[in-house]
């Protein structure tokens, strides 16, 4: 008990000292943010469970961009116990001349055939209605925002082409909503007998058969949808495969990097911090083995002291986690509709357990300097051996385990720790280089700045360590202030590259001439048409997507439903080739396919691989044979997939056609008649279209924001700690200096030399490390090109540096007023 | 009291990156327990070299020492937990105030009277008044008196000073000196000290003096 009351009053008595508090601090901030990361990520993933569980409305669903043909369709009804319909498509709903689009899902009678649906009458009712079936015939429901974008109420008509429906109640949720992934799109719902459905096509309509099945009747039904309906994606309860599991996975890896950056930086300040540290533990434990106390017990408190802090740092982070759970959980609420925050016991246990094991690892390094402590040093002076090279290669190691646990993206992680590696390599070379060259240079020229190289000269193993740390630092914030800045460019690029102000998302062949003919009628210019067939990617070298690819990605997302497969003879003037060869109008062989660079990469295809399409419920091979890129200039359709006009003519899809628009002011007002008319036009005002891009670019600067102060926190941690760490030793030189006479003045300005010095070998490390990181992540990782701005970097850079040596010796001039009294004191 | 310090035929160096430091050769002499000793010479000799070797800190490179305690040989180890020390440097725990720095070596051995025991040995050092300074709020000899009192409280065999004396003026160093030799008769602890002061050595039952020839006992 003594022992531990023992290791709670050194706690205490270091909790008290700076170096003491900034571990603590730095611990506090890093298990903060790696809890929440993992209580949020649990209570996701329990809401994924929970969903899936409960929530599928049925034990098996099969999805397919065709309907079934009636013998298929017979044949999965007898395979199971029941089976319900559901039909989704895009739509117009119009009232009072107000036209929206909407996601209509058109139900038949038996759905659903588990769980049941909630609505209600007003908008934001707290307490709905729980009910077992769809609407009635005749009837339709909206989603909360569609009703409250028409303005309509209880009874009102809702028009459909030329039909009308009674609005009877606003749909809340039901069981198999999280089937249509991650849609913001505005939702309504009819029953199958209101609504001749064969009348309306278009290339985005799903159709969804619920079955409920025996454990037996799933096998079979499984075997027999994986060789017989290769286009449709079969989902069951038992398998686990959450729609929206893919997108968290995707965002997981990108925290998990994180996490590894914020690590990282997390070790370079608990380093520093512990160098005072090590030498104050180093003469307590001297002093405790001159009572006759032996290493094994001191090393013992050591670690129980550590233990304590760690205790602490954990109990309030982990207090602070579950408030920031609270926060982050409420702002996924819109992606995970009905999403709750949780305890997750078993989480937190695991998360503690991984941080404490880290965190000890940090220790080793130091406990092993502790066990080489003497009690002769307290008699005279004893060289204890360095533990640089251990503590390098201990703290690599530490976090490459965090890396490997935290990310499944391993070429992601290698990527980032090669360049945080090849930046450090750098920083020493230049260290050892710059200082060995400034102190040559000083012996022909003496005064302040060689004095200057000599000095840093001499402490180089500890100059170098304060390099390295402000380098890696410096490089971290500048690659991450890199990353998120040209990530929302590329974002605002993508929207505002769309010429004319209204996209024509899908229009079907026939109603092609009724669109031109209203665009001359008022006064409208149609910019661009171009056609597509609506194609699903199938196989992959005969092997089924999954098998091919496992790497997450969103274009893995995108092409497990059906993409748009467009064709040309020629390359379209809005792209360029990058590789392979495209073909010619001559050729007989029709089955070539271009696929768009950036898919290429995140689908990890290779010219000559065999593409199998489902077209029209058809299956087709095409050989890759060419990869091309967006050119700006030429209009803003471009397609991930082309083919040449020659197998159109072969296959003979359905056609449609996507394009952009210009409306005067006054086309506008028209606008509503013509989708009434025609609600299977899919058409998008571009001011929408903004505002969903916004939308999305408001949720990732939060996310970019958020991520961005943690960094700034830890950078400045570090910064603190680089200068505690190294405050006993600039003291001791600035009293040597002045007893010497020097004056003040001069010792400022040594201090400045000195930052100046490390600054820049920091900042050159830094962009140089910034670069490389960008060089080998940006296309491979995020398919962005990497297009250095050197200006950015470098002004950046001066930005961190000014500030860096602007803290250093205004930190430095506090300390020399009192430097001759600490030398004679010391 | 059966405790004994034997050395026979001790010989030490260093070796640096810049050559072989040479200390000492050949060099036998006993501390027996219950006495005081005294080491003197000129610096450089190697009296702290041979202090750290009589208190089992370092190993000989050449000969031998022979720990005894209770008539029993025992290891440098088990000769350290019946061991103090007293440092020119005084070395009290900064962060500690004046009893808590005398209390530590017995809460270490997990005594709980391990506060009032100290009491008692502030009031003998009479700085019962300074319980709760801290280090920097005393006086060099104050402190090397707090580092005394740490160095006999748990009531060992031996006590080994390094230049206690080293720090502090003539008058401070006497009462310093006169505590030490005080305490080392009432405990029967042996006083083993390593000093410049020929005044100090002059108090102890023996004197041994180094010098870079040889070693030659002169009381």
């Amino acid at each position: 008990m003594s022992w531990i009351k023992l290791a709670l009053d050194n706690f205490i008595n270091d909790s008290k000292s700076s170096d003491g508090r900034l571990v603590i601090l730095t611990q506090i901030t890093l298990i903060l943010f790696l809890s929440t990361l993992s209580l949020t990520s649990a209570s996701v993933q329990q809401y994924l469970d929970g969903n899936l569980n409960n929530m599928l409305g049925a034990d098996i669903s099969v999805s397919g961009p065709r309907p079934l043909s009636n013998s298929d369709e017979k044949l999965l009804a007898d395979k199971a116990a029941r089976i319900a319909k559901v039909q989704l498509t895009p739509l117009a709903i119009s009232l009072r001349g107000e036209t929206i689009p909407v996601q209509l899902k058109i139900t038949d009678e038996n759905y659903p055939l588990q769980g049941s649906l909630k609505i209600g009458a007003t908008q934001n009712q707290t307490i709905q209605k729980t009910i077992e079936h769809g609407p009635p015939p005749g009837e339709i429901w909206l989603g909360p925002r569609a009703s409250s974008k028409i303005d309509a109420d209880i009874g009102d008509r809702i028009a459909i082409g030329e039909e009308t429906f009674r609005f009877s109640a606003i749909i809340y949720h039901e069981p198999d909503r999280l089937m249509e992934g991650h849609s913001v799109a505005m939702r309504a719902l009819i029953n199958g007998k209101s609504l001749s459905i064969e009348d309306i096509k278009s290339s985005k309509t799903l159709y969804r058969y619920l079955l409920t099945a025996t454990a037996g009747q799933q096998e079979n039904i499984e075997n027999w949808a994986s060789d017989n309906l290769n286009d449709f994606t079969l989902l069951t309860k038992a398998s686990g495969d959450h729609p929206l599991a893919l997108f968290w996975q995707r965002t997981e890896n990108f925290l998990g990097l994180a996490s590894v950056i914020l690590f990282f930086l997390a070790a370079i300040a608990i380093d520093m911090a512990n160098r005072r540290y090590l030498e104050r533990q180093k003469q307590r434990l001297a002093v405790y083995l001159s009572f006759g106390q032996s290493l094994a017990s001191c090393l013992r408190l050591s670690l129980l002291q550590w233990l304590l802090g760690f205790l602490l740092s954990f109990l309030i982070a982990i207090g602070l986690a579950y408030i920031a759970q609270y926060f982050l959980i409420a702002q996924l609420a819109e992606q995970f509709p009905g999403i709750t925050s949780g305890w997750h016991p078993a989480t937190i246990v695991k998360t503690a357990g991984l941080i404490f094991i880290l965190l000890l690892a940090f220790q080793i390094p130091m406990l092993w300097q502790l066990s080489r402590t003497s009690l002769v040093s307290l008699i005279r002076a004893v060289a204890y051996p360095s533990a640089h090279l251990l503590r390098l290669f201990w703290g690599f190691a530490s976090i490459s385990l965090l890396a490997a646990y935290y990310s499944d993206n391993f070429l992601l992680t290698g990527l980032t720790l090669g360049a945080l590696g090849a930046a450090l390599l750098l920083m020493a070379i230049l260290s050892w280089i710059v200082l060995t060259a400034g102190e040559l240079w000083g012996r022909k020229y003496p005064g302040l700045l060689s004095f200057n190289f000599f000095i840093m000269k001499q402490r180089i193993l500890s100059k170098s360590s304060q390099i390295l740390g402000l380098g890696l630092c410096s490089l971290l914030l500048l690659f991450t202030l890199m990353l998120m800045k040209d990530i929302g460019t590329t974002m605002e690029g993508y929207t505002r590259a769309n010429n004319g102000n209204l996209m024509v998302a899908e229009l079907q062949a026939q109603d092609k001439p009724v669109l031109e003919d209203w665009a001359r009628r008022n006064k409208s210019e149609i910019r661009q048409l171009r056609p597509y067939a609506a194609a699903k990617l199938s196989e992959i070298n005969g092997l089924s997507i999954d098998e091919a690819i496992s790497t997450p990605s969103d274009t893995l997302a995108t092409v497990k439903s059906s993409i748009r497969l467009n064709w040309s003879n020629t390359i379209p003037s809005n792209n360029q080739l990058v590789g392979g060869k495209w073909w010619s109008e001559k050729e007989a062989n029709w089955n070539q396919i271009s696929a768009e660079d950036e898919v290429m990469t995140d689908l990890g295809l290779n010219y000559g691989d065999q593409l199998t399409f489902v077209i029209d419920g058809k299956a087709t091979q095409f050989k890759l044979v060419a990869s091309h890129a967006f050119k700006p200039g030429g209009g803003s359709v471009t397609f991930w997939f082309q083919i040449p006009e020659r197998a159109i003519e072969a296959i003979k899809p359905e056609v449609f056609y996507m394009g952009s628009m210009e409306l005067p002011d006054a086309a506008w007002s028209e606008l509503g008649s013509l989708w009434q008319n025609h609600p299977s036009l899919s058409l998008v005002p571009l001011k929408e279209l903004t505002q969903r891009f916004d939308d999305t670019l408001a949720m990732i600067t939060k996310l970019v924001v958020g991520y961005a102060a943690m960094v700034l926190i830890m950078t400045a941690l570090v910064i603190a700690a680089s200068m505690k760490g190294f405050e006993a030793e600039d003291r001791q030189k600035n009293g040597l200096l002045m007893s010497m006479g020097v004056t003040k003045k001069s010792c400022v300005k040594l201090a400045l030399y000195d930052w100046l010095t490390v600054s820049l070998i920091a900042g050159i490390g830094a962009i140089s490390g910034t670069w490389l990181a960008g060089l080998l992540i940006y296309q491979s990782q995020f398919s962005m090109t990497y297009e250095p701005d050197p200006i950015w970097l470098v002004s950046t850079m001066l930005a961190i540096g000014v500030t860096v040596c602007g803290i250093g010796v205004i930190y430095s001039r506090n300390s020399l007023s009192t430097s001759i009294n600490n030398l004679l004191s010391d | 009291m059966d405790h004994k310090i034997e050395l026979k035929d001790v010989g030490h160096y260093f070796d640096t990156p810049h050559g072989r430091i040479s200390l000492f050769d050949k060099l036998s002499l006993s501390f027996s327990g219950g006495s005081t000793h005294a080491i003197v010479g000129p610096s450089g000799v190697g009296k702290s070299s041979l202090l750290s070797l009589a208190a089992g800190l370092e190993l000989p490179r050449l000969g031998e020492i022979i720990f005894t305690c209770d008539g029993e040989q025992i290891s440098p180890v088990k000769l350290r937990q019946r061991s103090g020390f007293v440092f020119q440097q005084f070395h009290l725990m900064q962060e500690l105030d004046a009893i808590g720095n005398i209390a530590l070596p017995l809460r270490l051995n997990g005594n709980k009277q391990a506060y009032d025991i100290a009491r008692e040995w502030l009031k003998k050092i009479n700085l019962d008044d300074r319980a709760n300074h801290k280090p920097t709020q005393l006086s060099g000899g104050e402190q090397q008196r707090v580092a005394i009192a740490r160095a006999f409280v748990s009531n060992p065999a031996f006590i080994f000073a390094d230049e206690p004396t080293g720090n502090l003026d003539e008058a401070t160093s006497n009462n310093v000196a006169d505590l030490m030799f005080d305490f080392a008769k009432e405990t029967g602890s042996a006083l083993i000290i390593v000093t410049h002061s020929s005044a100090l050595a002059e108090r102890a039952d023996n004197c041994f003096a180094l010098s870079e020839a040889h070693l030659e006992k002169i009381k």
